[in-house]
């Protein structure tokens, strides 16, 4: 019988552009209020695991070394997008085994500006100008408005919502509103998607503290459970038809939630806030499809309605999202399970959903179509 | 479905603006692929035939010549059962 675990605390150091501090600086802010938040002392961590992306060698190592050398064990992830998701999952693995009854994950990123290379460098994509994420998310867009008929401006919506919930956000990136038409008017990047419709590179860290259940309440007596999960890769059967599928990673992401459901014992009907990865303001309105939050061909619509705000029916991304917040790779995943956490415990201030919420869910992808994708469900 | 691509990588060898397009290959893949000319949109609709054309992008630091698969209109629109 495999434990439950919970989040026991969470910690950001704000995302941006911090060309000044060192991954270390981040790290340790980030990993110093998580624990504080957790009530956890870092000699009482078994297990460290970290998500980052861009590539120095052992820098988890260094990033972590800060706190104390305690002779804890450091497991690093990449997994693209999804690597501090995934160093999530990887953590609570080792709590529901018994082999850690307290893990801190760590997520970071230190980013260039402009595109990022998706690719390997050198490959034949990017010489053919291939395998770019804006035209894979503005081709999702196409196929949806040829698919519903839904406007441009749907699309443009989602960044105008996503940039209002940010100036609640003191950690996000980009805390400015922006109007339907500035979002509309901004530079094309990949017709129909703006440079406002695609979220900024960042630097950034986020922590989490995880806990096995059973020991939870020797730290803190505040904390979400990890009810359920999903994670994997695409299969050949996950490929569809050009009539049916702009891009198979979103049959992957509705496959992946459906397992993390089930594992929750819950439906998506049970959610009532979710974290998702909107790289592109055309995957937040696929994904919630996707991730059965709305009937398919209704989440333009409800993203116009206002549906997907704060105040909204199902609010999605209530901290910004990818958009807003920011997205230092390897800082994204554990930023959402952050959120979901303040948002379950009646602490996200400005940007708190009604309720407060019982039943949160996080979905981050990594890596385009050979994407994986890490969802979780989390309740109070 | 059809997007005009503004902005490419450094490594890229055909410059923006650019069209890319999803192809459903006969025998069923899915593949993004660049068009050879810019394509008017309005004459563009899922299930649209096009022809695979190769093209030489350029040569390689050893002088090799680089080619890449790209696609066109096909010459002669088929009607689509």
């Amino acid at each position: 019988m495999s434990r439950q675990v919970v989040v026991l605390g969470v910690g950001l150091h704000p995302f941006g552009r911090f060309p000044e501090k060192t991954a270390q600086e981040l790290v340790r802010e980030a990993a110093i209020m998580a624990l504080d938040s957790a009530g956890v002392a870092f000699r009482d961590v078994n297990l460290v695991t970290c998500g980052r992306v861009q590539p120095s060698s052992g820098g988890a190592f260094e990033a972590v070394s800060e706190l104390g050398m305690t002779g804890v064990p450091i497991i690093t992830t990449d997994m693209a997008c999804a690597s501090s998701s995934t160093a999530f999952r990887q953590a609570c693995q080792a709590i529901e085994l018994g082999v850690a009854d307290v893990a801190l994950v760590v997520g970071f990123e230190r980013m260039e500006r402009g595109l990022v290379q998706a690719n390997t460098a050198g490959s034949y994509k990017d010489m053919m100008g291939l395998g770019l994420m804006p035209p894979r998310y503005a081709l999702k867009a196409k196929a949806y408005m040829e698919r519903y008929g839904a406007p441009a401006e749907a699309f443009a919506q989602v960044s105008v919502k996503s940039h209002k919930n940010a100036t609640y956000n003191k950690y996000a990136h980009h805390q400015k509103e922006l109007s339907l038409e500035e979002v509309m008017n901004s530079r094309m990047v990949a017709d129909p998607i703006t440079l406002y419709q695609c979220c900024p590179t960042s630097d950034g860290a986020g922590a989490v503290v995880v806990s096995a259940m059973e020991v939870a309440a020797q730290y803190s007596s505040r904390w979400v459970r990890v009810a359920g999960w999903g994670m994997g890769t695409p299969c050949y059967d996950d490929a569809g038809s050009l009539e049916t599928d702009a891009d198979l990673t979103d049959k992957v992401a509705k496959r992946i939630a459906g397992e993390a459901y089930e594992r929750a014992g819950i439906g998506p009907d049970d959610v009532d806030v979710t974290q998702l990865h909107d790289a592109f303001t055309s995957g937040e309105i696929v994904r919630i499809e996707a991730l059965g939050l709305c009937e398919e061909g209704a989440a333009a619509d409800l993203t116009v309605r206002g549906e997907t705000g704060i105040t909204g029916s199902i609010p999605v991304n209530t901290d910004g999202g990818l958009l807003s917040r920011g997205h230092p790779l390897g800082a994204t995943g554990v930023a959402q399970i952050a959120e979901i956490f303040w948002q379950l415990l009646g602490e996200a201030g400005e940007r708190q959903v009604e309720g407060p919420p019982k039943v949160g869910l996080c979905h981050n992808a990594g890596g385009g179509a050979s994407a994986g994708i890490v969802v979780h469900v989390f309740d109070r | 479905m059809v997007t005009r691509v503004h902005q490419t990588g450094p490594e890229s060898m055909i410059a923006a603006p650019y069209d890319v397009a999803l192809i459903q290959i006969d025998s069923g893949p899915l593949i993004e692929a660049v068009s050879t000319s810019q394509l008017d949109e309005r004459k563009i609709a899922t299930g649209e035939p096009v022809e695979l054309v190769l093209e030489a992008l350029g040569e390689d630091e050893g002088g090799e010549e680089i080619a890449a698969y790209r696609f066109k209109l096909a010459g002669e629109r088929e009607e689509k059962g």
